[in-house]
């Protein structure tokens, strides 16, 4: 017969058994151990979303250019020897906001644009506020008779990838694409900033394009339920200074 | 036990628990916000995610220990006093849960025109299953967390009653499903990593495990009831019983009696503690009263009646002997009925 009465017995309000404490220190002190494996363990394991951010380091940046309002707000810059196609900077507002309502006066024109940029891997936008702000350009030397970029046709291609909002993708957030950002892409897509077809490639970094419908407007309505999904789309492609802008039919759209 | 109520009733137990649980929760945030990322260069993700992330893998892992603790209790009666004060565990848990959601508003939601829980709740519109707005089973278990976190007291555990506030508590488990779900179609369908992906399945394994191991445990110690021609029940031979420590009896019918030998007498009573159906067949008797191994509320053997000024009550029990076997009759009597012990004089004469 087991003796029950021997054995340590409980009472919160009452002083705990000498018997109880070494267990209960060994208790504690295990789910502490175990607390903080698991918690370096979930932060070293978790994947790496590369190093796309804000360049806060390269402080208030102002370009000018030429500003193209459709698909979405993008400034481009004249060729240069780094750049001999140009150079497309899509554009952003404060927060979950696009600048397509400030822009719009100022559609084909030069324009003088000031703000910081974000940047994931050659791919660079501006979100655009402070002093500068999005004016028409003062000095429009600067581009020496630049006016604007022509669209070269790249041709029909389906394609697979993620629908993402370029703000979040190009460094706003990280991870500022899948499952877990989808809220926030959304928020930033119908705040109006351009979406973008994120195309993951085995041999190298992801290919950006800006996507627009097949009359090259804005696509944003269409697409808000298939975001942060691995989606197929078909469409045609053309480019546009350093830019790919995918021009795409969301009936064709496919889950993967 | 109290006559009136109190926000909290501290004593040096719920201090050094409460103490174990600050610790505990402040070592994992530090570990997770302030040292771990140091090992990876540059960090992984942003500051903001790693915040949601580290609130929600705390919530997590403070929800899994909570499930953890009532089949480890009732495999060994060593972790009791884990068992004792886990209603501020659970509270706590609320609290860290909620730090998770502020993080989730302050950031995916925040920089918007949109109201934040109009975002929150309506933004995902994809309803197939692994688009299925996650978010929504997130809101939902903290829903019930909210529901026990704010009921946790005891002035609800009266007010609704025991068996209705413990079925409401008991929904800690759906609240732990939708928690695995939001987690599921969360973070498992954005990161590769099988960190999380383990993490989960490793909690399901270790909670289930316990429940399943707990269960066969308990359902063995259920001896099958021998009853008399009468229908008394056979609780056992009387130089078996300990003195001072419960004997749990199984009657027709599925319910538990608690038998205790106090001193030169046996009595028993309702196996169920009025206050949160502790096991007091499994407690002692202290102090003359029968004592419950959960949270220590006491009852008088004969009457079943908590000492004054306690108003408590639980069912109680006639005994018999029969030679040396001693016989429950298995109709409980109201609760804080007395009955006339068997004397154990009598009994072994």
């Amino acid at each position: 017969m087991t003796r029950q009465g021997r054995a340590p017995f409980y009472v919160g309000y009452l002083k705990t058994p000498r018997a109880l404490l070494a267990f209960l220190a060994i208790v504690v002190g295990g789910v502490l151990g175990v607390s903080a494996v698991l918690a370096v363990t979930l932060v070293v394991a978790q994947d790496d979303w590369g190093d796309a951010g804000f360049q806060w380091g390269d402080g208030y940046q102002t370009r000018t250019g030429i500003l193209k309002v459709e698909p979405y707000p993008v400034l481009f810059l004249p060729p240069d020897a780094a750049y001999p196609q140009g150079r497309a900077i899509p554009l952003s507002g404060e927060g979950k906001r696009g600048v397509r309502d400030k822009a719009a006066d100022l559609d084909g024109k030069p324009v003088d644009i000031g703000g910081f940029l974000l940047r994931a891997g050659d791919r660079d936008m501006l979100q655009v506020g402070g002093e500068v702000d999005l004016r028409p350009a003062r000095d429009r030397s600067a581009l020496a008779g630049f006016s604007g970029p022509s669209s070269e046709a790249v041709g029909k291609r389906t394609l697979r990838g993620e629908i993402v909002d370029s703000k979040c993708y190009l460094g706003a957030m990280r991870p500022g694409e899948g499952k877990t950002h989808k809220l926030c892409a959304n928020l930033c897509l119908i705040g109006g900033i351009p979406p973008m077809f994120v195309v993951y490639r085995a041999d190298g970094p992801p290919e950006v394009l800006l996507l627009a419908d097949l009359q090259g407007g804005p696509v944003t309505d269409a697409l808000l339920d298939d975001t942060a999904r691995y989606v197929e789309l078909s469409g045609t492609v053309e480019r546009r200074a350093d830019l790919l802008v995918f021009r795409v039919d969301p009936a064709t759209l496919k889950h993967l | 036990m109290s006559v009136r109520y109190r926000p909290v009733q501290w004593n040096r137990s719920k201090v050094v628990y409460d103490t174990c649980l600050g610790v505990g929760v402040a070592l994992y945030l530090l570990i997770y916000l302030r040292w771990a990322p140091g090992l990876v260069e540059p960090p992984l993700i942003g500051g903001a995610e790693l915040r949601m992330r580290a609130f929600g893998t705390c919530a997590f892992w403070m929800l899994t220990l909570i499930l953890c603790i009532g089949p480890l209790a009732r495999l060994d009666r060593r972790f009791l006093p884990v068992l004792y004060n886990r209603r501020h565990f659970g509270v706590l848990t609320f609290f860290v849960a909620v730090a998770h959601l502020y993080t989730v508003l302050g950031w995916y939601t925040a920089f918007s025109p949109i109201d934040p829980w109009v975002a929150l709740l309506g933004s995902n519109t994809d309803l197939s299953f692994l688009g299925f707005p996650f978010e929504w089973l997130g809101i939902a278990a903290l829903t019930v967390l909210f529901a026990m976190a704010a009921t946790s007291h005891d002035f609800w555990l009266a007010f609704l009653t025991p068996p209705v506030w413990k079925r409401l508590h008991m929904l800690v488990y759906a609240a732990y499903g939708l928690v695995v779900m939001h987690v599921t179609l969360g973070v498992l369908q954005a990161e590769a990593s099988l960190a999380y992906g383990a993490m989960i399945g490793i909690s399901l394994a270790v909670v289930a495990g316990l429940h399943v191991v707990a269960g066969r445990v308990e359902a063995r110690r259920d001896t099958a009831p021998v009853s008399d021609a009468d229908g008394w029940v056979q609780v056992a031979r009387i130089d078996e019983l300990e003195d001072g420590v419960g004997r749990t009896v199984t009657l027709p019918g599925g319910e538990r009696a608690a038998v205790f030998r106090h001193g030169d007498k046996i009595s028993a009573l309702s196996n169920a503690c009025a206050h949160q159906n502790g096991p007091l067949g499994e407690g002692r008797i202290l102090d003359g009263c029968v004592t419950c191994p959960w949270h220590g509320f006491q009852y008088d053997p004969e009457t079943g009646r908590a000492p004054a000024p306690f108003t408590e009550k639980v069912a109680t029990y006639r005994l018999r002997r029969d030679g040396d076997r001693l016989l429950i009759d298995p109709r409980a009597l109201p609760p804080g009925t007395r009955t006339e012990p068997v004397r154990l004089a009598e009994a072994v004469s």
